[in-house]
Protein backbone atom coordinates (compact mmCIF):
# COMPACT_ATOMS: atom_id res chain seq x y z
CA UNK A 1 0.00 0.00 0.00
CA UNK A 2 2.84 2.28 0.66
CA UNK A 3 3.99 1.70 -3.06
CA UNK A 4 0.50 2.67 -4.46
CA UNK A 5 0.69 5.73 -2.62
CA UNK A 6 4.55 6.29 -3.23
CA UNK A 7 3.71 5.60 -6.91
CA UNK A 8 0.02 7.39 -7.54
CA UNK A 9 -0.27 10.47 -4.43
CA UNK A 10 1.50 12.62 -6.93
CA UNK A 11 -1.50 12.55 -8.99
CA UNK A 12 -4.11 13.08 -5.42
CA UNK A 13 -4.92 16.68 -5.97
CA UNK A 14 -5.67 16.33 -9.76
CA UNK A 15 -7.01 12.81 -10.80
CA UNK A 16 -10.73 12.82 -11.34
CA UNK A 17 -10.50 9.41 -13.59
CA UNK A 18 -9.50 6.53 -12.89
CA UNK A 19 -10.04 3.45 -15.11
CA UNK A 20 -8.72 -0.01 -13.61
CA UNK A 21 -8.38 -2.93 -16.11
CA UNK A 22 -8.50 -6.57 -14.24
CA UNK A 23 -7.77 -5.07 -10.91
CA UNK A 24 -6.48 -7.59 -8.07
CA UNK A 25 -6.14 -7.57 -4.76
CA UNK A 26 -9.02 -7.26 -2.00
CA UNK A 27 -11.84 -5.04 -2.22
CA UNK A 28 -10.09 -3.11 0.48
CA UNK A 29 -7.05 -2.65 -1.32
CA UNK A 30 -8.94 -1.60 -4.58
CA UNK A 31 -11.24 1.00 -1.74
CA UNK A 32 -7.95 2.21 -0.75
CA UNK A 33 -6.55 2.98 -4.40
CA UNK A 34 -9.76 4.66 -4.84
CA UNK A 35 -9.18 6.91 -1.64
CA UNK A 36 -6.11 7.70 -2.69
CA UNK A 37 -7.77 10.51 -4.89
CA UNK A 38 -9.19 12.93 -3.14
CA UNK A 39 -10.99 14.75 -6.51
CA UNK A 40 -12.05 11.46 -8.05
CA UNK A 41 -15.13 11.91 -10.12
CA UNK A 42 -15.39 8.84 -12.77
CA UNK A 43 -14.19 5.61 -12.17
CA UNK A 44 -13.95 1.86 -14.67
CA UNK A 45 -13.55 -1.04 -13.39
CA UNK A 46 -13.17 -3.73 -16.33
CA UNK A 47 -12.66 -7.27 -16.37
CA UNK A 48 -12.25 -9.69 -19.46
CA UNK A 49 -14.80 -12.00 -18.04
CA UNK A 50 -17.18 -12.79 -14.91
CA UNK A 51 -15.73 -14.92 -12.53
CA UNK A 52 -16.81 -15.40 -8.83
CA UNK A 53 -14.10 -13.77 -7.13
CA UNK A 54 -12.09 -15.67 -4.00
CA UNK A 55 -12.43 -12.88 -1.37
CA UNK A 56 -8.83 -12.56 -0.04
CA UNK A 57 -9.15 -11.68 3.10
CA UNK A 58 -9.67 -8.54 4.12
CA UNK A 59 -7.10 -5.99 5.93
CA UNK A 60 -9.94 -4.71 8.33
CA UNK A 61 -6.81 -1.49 9.13
CA UNK A 62 -7.05 -0.36 5.72
CA UNK A 63 -9.37 2.38 5.49
CA UNK A 64 -9.68 4.70 2.73
CA UNK A 65 -7.72 8.09 3.10
CA UNK A 66 -10.63 10.19 1.46
CA UNK A 67 -13.70 9.73 0.29
CA UNK A 68 -13.78 11.25 -3.12
CA UNK A 69 -16.76 12.58 -4.45
CA UNK A 70 -17.78 10.59 -7.22
CA UNK A 71 -19.86 12.38 -8.86
CA UNK A 72 -19.84 11.47 -12.46
CA UNK A 73 -19.33 8.04 -14.54
CA UNK A 74 -19.03 5.17 -13.23
CA UNK A 75 -18.57 1.76 -16.27
CA UNK A 76 -18.14 -1.69 -14.84
CA UNK A 77 -17.49 -4.41 -17.07
CA UNK A 78 -17.81 -8.41 -15.88
CA UNK A 79 -17.65 -7.17 -12.29
CA UNK A 80 -18.50 -9.63 -9.90
CA UNK A 81 -17.19 -8.23 -6.76
CA UNK A 82 -20.63 -7.07 -5.18
CA UNK A 83 -18.52 -6.61 -1.70
CA UNK A 84 -16.88 -4.06 -3.53
CA UNK A 85 -19.62 -1.89 -4.44
CA UNK A 86 -21.15 -2.96 -0.49
CA UNK A 87 -18.11 -1.78 0.45
CA UNK A 88 -17.79 2.07 -1.52
CA UNK A 89 -21.64 2.39 0.00
CA UNK A 90 -20.07 1.77 3.59
CA UNK A 91 -17.18 3.57 3.37
CA UNK A 92 -18.05 6.36 1.25
CA UNK A 93 -21.64 7.16 2.97
CA UNK A 94 -23.53 6.08 -0.63
CA UNK A 95 -23.05 6.80 -4.00
CA UNK A 96 -23.71 9.34 -6.23
CA UNK A 97 -22.85 8.37 -9.43
CA UNK A 98 -25.09 10.26 -12.44
CA UNK A 99 -24.04 7.90 -15.42
CA UNK A 100 -23.69 4.58 -15.40
CA UNK A 101 -22.45 2.11 -17.86
CA UNK A 102 -22.82 -1.97 -16.77
CA UNK A 103 -22.39 -4.81 -18.84
CA UNK A 104 -22.11 -8.08 -17.35
CA UNK A 105 -22.46 -6.92 -13.81
CA UNK A 106 -23.87 -9.15 -10.81
CA UNK A 107 -25.02 -6.48 -8.65
CA UNK A 108 -27.18 -4.00 -10.81
CA UNK A 109 -29.77 -2.64 -8.86
CA UNK A 110 -27.61 -2.53 -5.72
CA UNK A 111 -26.09 0.09 -7.38
CA UNK A 112 -29.29 1.71 -9.16
CA UNK A 113 -30.36 1.59 -5.97
CA UNK A 114 -27.53 3.11 -4.34
CA UNK A 115 -27.76 6.11 -6.46
CA UNK A 116 -31.48 6.33 -6.22
CA UNK A 117 -31.28 10.14 -5.87
CA UNK A 118 -28.95 11.15 -8.76
CA UNK A 119 -28.82 8.89 -11.80
CA UNK A 120 -29.49 10.36 -14.76
CA UNK A 121 -28.29 8.06 -16.91
CA UNK A 122 -27.44 4.95 -17.29
CA UNK A 123 -26.16 2.39 -20.47
CA UNK A 124 -27.17 -1.00 -20.61
CA UNK A 125 -26.70 -3.79 -23.36
CA UNK A 126 -29.49 -6.25 -24.01
CA UNK A 127 -27.11 -9.07 -24.40
CA UNK A 128 -26.66 -8.56 -20.98
CA UNK A 129 -27.00 -11.89 -19.14
CA UNK A 130 -27.54 -10.57 -15.93
CA UNK A 131 -30.70 -8.74 -16.95
CA UNK A 132 -32.53 -12.19 -16.61
CA UNK A 133 -33.64 -12.37 -13.02
CA UNK A 134 -32.43 -15.36 -12.13
CA UNK A 135 -28.60 -13.18 -11.54
CA UNK A 136 -29.95 -10.98 -9.73
CA UNK A 137 -29.49 -11.18 -6.10
CA UNK B 1 -37.78 -14.85 -20.31
CA UNK B 2 -38.15 -12.25 -17.19
CA UNK B 3 -35.78 -9.61 -17.10
CA UNK B 4 -35.34 -6.83 -13.81
CA UNK B 5 -33.48 -4.03 -13.45
CA UNK B 6 -35.96 -1.48 -11.85
CA UNK B 7 -35.43 2.08 -12.21
CA UNK B 8 -38.42 2.98 -10.83
CA UNK B 9 -37.24 4.21 -7.84
CA UNK B 10 -34.37 6.58 -9.79
CA UNK B 11 -35.97 10.01 -9.65
CA UNK B 12 -33.41 12.07 -11.42
CA UNK B 13 -33.31 9.51 -14.41
CA UNK B 14 -33.55 11.28 -17.63
CA UNK B 15 -31.43 8.75 -20.15
CA UNK B 16 -31.45 5.24 -21.55
CA UNK B 17 -28.65 4.31 -23.58
CA UNK B 18 -27.72 1.26 -25.73
CA UNK B 19 -25.21 0.98 -28.19
CA UNK B 20 -26.73 -0.22 -31.87
CA UNK B 21 -24.63 -3.43 -31.96
CA UNK B 22 -25.93 -5.11 -28.57
CA UNK B 23 -29.30 -4.40 -30.48
CA UNK B 24 -28.61 -6.83 -33.11
CA UNK B 25 -26.54 -9.02 -31.07
CA UNK B 26 -29.40 -9.75 -28.74
CA UNK B 27 -31.97 -10.50 -31.54
CA UNK B 28 -35.33 -11.10 -30.57
CA UNK B 29 -34.53 -10.97 -27.19
CA UNK B 30 -33.42 -6.96 -27.50
CA UNK B 31 -37.41 -5.80 -27.42
CA UNK B 32 -38.21 -7.44 -24.21
CA UNK B 33 -35.37 -6.47 -22.67
CA UNK B 34 -36.00 -2.57 -23.61
CA UNK B 35 -39.10 -2.81 -22.78
CA UNK B 36 -39.13 -4.38 -19.15
CA UNK B 37 -36.12 -1.84 -18.49
CA UNK B 38 -38.66 1.09 -20.04
CA UNK B 39 -41.75 -0.22 -17.88
CA UNK B 40 -40.11 0.75 -14.91
CA UNK B 41 -39.46 4.20 -15.63
CA UNK B 42 -41.62 6.41 -14.05
CA UNK B 43 -44.36 7.69 -17.25
CA UNK B 44 -44.11 11.55 -15.93
CA UNK B 45 -40.68 11.69 -16.39
CA UNK B 46 -39.24 12.99 -20.08
CA UNK B 47 -36.83 10.01 -21.37
CA UNK B 48 -34.51 10.06 -24.17
CA UNK B 49 -33.17 6.99 -25.52
CA UNK B 50 -29.73 7.12 -26.95
CA UNK B 51 -28.99 4.61 -29.77
CA UNK B 52 -24.99 4.95 -29.62
CA UNK B 53 -23.36 3.48 -33.20
CA UNK B 54 -19.39 3.42 -33.25
CA UNK B 55 -17.33 3.45 -36.06
CA UNK B 56 -18.15 -0.06 -37.27
CA UNK B 57 -21.83 0.63 -37.29
CA UNK B 58 -21.32 3.68 -39.79
CA UNK B 59 -19.13 2.10 -42.33
CA UNK B 60 -15.64 2.87 -40.98
CA UNK B 61 -12.98 0.79 -38.71
CA UNK B 62 -10.61 2.82 -36.89
CA UNK B 63 -7.70 0.48 -35.76
CA UNK B 64 -5.65 1.68 -32.28
CA UNK B 65 -4.13 -1.30 -32.16
CA UNK B 66 -1.53 -0.72 -34.66
CA UNK B 67 1.27 1.88 -34.00
CA UNK B 68 -0.79 4.73 -35.95
CA UNK B 69 -3.85 4.88 -35.84
CA UNK B 70 -5.53 3.34 -39.45
CA UNK B 71 -8.71 4.43 -40.68
CA UNK B 72 -10.29 2.28 -43.33
CA UNK B 73 -13.77 2.69 -44.98
CA UNK B 74 -16.25 0.22 -45.62
CA UNK B 75 -17.45 -0.03 -49.31
CA UNK B 76 -20.57 1.34 -50.34
CA UNK B 77 -23.40 0.32 -47.81
CA UNK B 78 -25.33 -2.87 -48.27
CA UNK B 79 -28.60 -4.42 -48.56
CA UNK B 80 -27.49 -6.09 -45.40
CA UNK B 81 -26.30 -2.96 -43.48
CA UNK B 82 -29.57 -1.38 -44.77
CA UNK B 83 -31.92 -4.75 -43.02
CA UNK B 84 -29.74 -4.19 -39.92
CA UNK B 85 -30.61 -0.79 -39.41
CA UNK B 86 -34.55 -1.74 -40.30
CA UNK B 87 -34.45 -4.16 -37.85
CA UNK B 88 -33.10 -2.10 -35.23
CA UNK B 89 -35.63 0.68 -35.84
CA UNK B 90 -38.80 -1.96 -35.56
CA UNK B 91 -37.45 -2.49 -31.92
CA UNK B 92 -37.42 0.60 -31.39
CA UNK B 93 -41.00 1.49 -32.50
CA UNK B 94 -41.80 -1.91 -30.66
CA UNK B 95 -40.58 -0.32 -27.41
CA UNK B 96 -42.37 2.78 -28.22
CA UNK B 97 -45.45 1.03 -27.11
CA UNK B 98 -44.31 0.47 -23.67
CA UNK B 99 -43.40 4.06 -23.20
CA UNK B 100 -42.97 7.26 -24.74
CA UNK B 101 -39.51 8.71 -25.58
CA UNK B 102 -37.23 10.91 -27.54
CA UNK B 103 -35.23 9.28 -29.87
CA UNK B 104 -31.40 10.25 -30.22
CA UNK B 105 -28.65 8.64 -32.32
CA UNK B 106 -25.35 9.30 -30.88
CA UNK B 107 -22.35 8.95 -33.25
CA UNK B 108 -19.68 8.23 -30.50
CA UNK B 109 -16.28 7.90 -32.64
CA UNK B 110 -13.14 9.04 -33.32
CA UNK B 111 -12.86 12.60 -33.88
CA UNK B 112 -11.51 12.23 -37.48
CA UNK B 113 -14.53 10.44 -39.07
CA UNK B 114 -17.07 12.41 -36.88
CA UNK B 115 -18.39 14.30 -39.72
CA UNK B 116 -18.88 11.74 -41.73
CA UNK B 117 -20.34 9.03 -39.10
CA UNK B 118 -22.87 12.24 -38.41
CA UNK B 119 -23.72 12.22 -42.17
CA UNK B 120 -24.16 8.49 -42.26
CA UNK B 121 -26.54 8.59 -39.55
CA UNK B 122 -28.50 11.58 -41.18
CA UNK B 123 -28.81 8.97 -44.39
CA UNK B 124 -30.35 5.87 -42.40
CA UNK B 125 -32.74 8.00 -40.79
CA UNK B 126 -33.56 9.57 -44.15
CA UNK B 127 -34.18 6.41 -45.50
CA UNK B 128 -36.14 4.77 -42.59
CA UNK B 129 -38.22 8.22 -42.88
CA UNK B 130 -38.88 7.27 -46.40
CA UNK B 131 -40.03 3.88 -45.91
CA UNK B 132 -42.79 5.72 -42.87
CA UNK B 133 -40.91 3.88 -39.90
CA UNK B 134 -40.86 7.34 -37.97
CA UNK B 135 -44.69 8.40 -37.97
CA UNK B 136 -44.77 7.22 -34.37
CA UNK B 137 -42.51 9.49 -32.54
CA UNK B 138 -43.63 13.30 -31.71
CA UNK B 139 -40.88 14.78 -33.10
CA UNK B 140 -37.80 13.66 -35.60
CA UNK B 141 -34.74 11.66 -34.17
CA UNK B 142 -31.71 13.64 -32.76
CA UNK B 143 -28.69 13.11 -34.10
CA UNK B 144 -25.29 14.02 -32.17
CA UNK B 145 -21.67 12.94 -32.14
CA UNK B 146 -19.01 12.20 -29.29
CA UNK B 147 -15.79 12.14 -30.19
CA UNK B 148 -12.83 11.22 -28.99
CA UNK B 149 -9.26 11.23 -29.76
CA UNK B 150 -7.58 7.89 -30.82
CA UNK B 151 -4.93 6.94 -29.02
CA UNK B 152 -2.58 4.04 -30.10
CA UNK B 153 -2.15 1.30 -27.21
CA UNK B 154 1.25 1.65 -25.23
CA UNK B 155 2.11 -1.29 -22.86
CA UNK B 156 0.76 -1.37 -19.13
CA UNK B 157 -2.31 -0.60 -17.99
CA UNK B 158 -4.45 3.07 -18.68
CA UNK B 159 -4.86 3.60 -15.04
CA UNK B 160 -6.21 7.14 -15.06
CA UNK B 161 -6.22 10.71 -16.48
CA UNK B 162 -4.76 14.05 -15.30
CA UNK B 163 -5.61 16.88 -16.60
CA UNK B 164 -4.35 16.33 -20.50
CA UNK B 165 -2.10 13.28 -19.37
CA UNK B 166 -2.81 9.85 -19.58
CA UNK B 167 -1.23 7.91 -16.61
CA UNK B 168 -0.37 3.85 -17.26
CA UNK B 169 0.58 1.71 -15.05
CA UNK B 170 1.63 -1.70 -15.95
CA UNK B 171 2.12 -4.05 -12.78
CA UNK B 172 -1.59 -2.73 -10.26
Amino acid sequence: MQNLQRCFGHFAPTLEFLALSEPKGSCREILYLIGLFPNLQDLKLCYPLPREEQEVAADTALVPLSIPPLRGRLILTCFTRRRLVEDMITFFGGLCFRCMDLFRVNCVQLLLDACVETLERLRLYPTDPYGEDIYIY
Amino acid sequence: MRWHFDLSRNKSFRTLETTAQSISAAGNAAPGFLKAVLSTIPSHLPLDVVITYQDLDVGYFVNTWAKFVRVTKSPEPSAEDARCHQKRFRVLSEIFRVRKFRLVLCADVPDCIAKYANWVLEDIVEAERKNGGLGYLACGPSIVTETWVPRVHSRGYRVGEAGNRAIYASAL
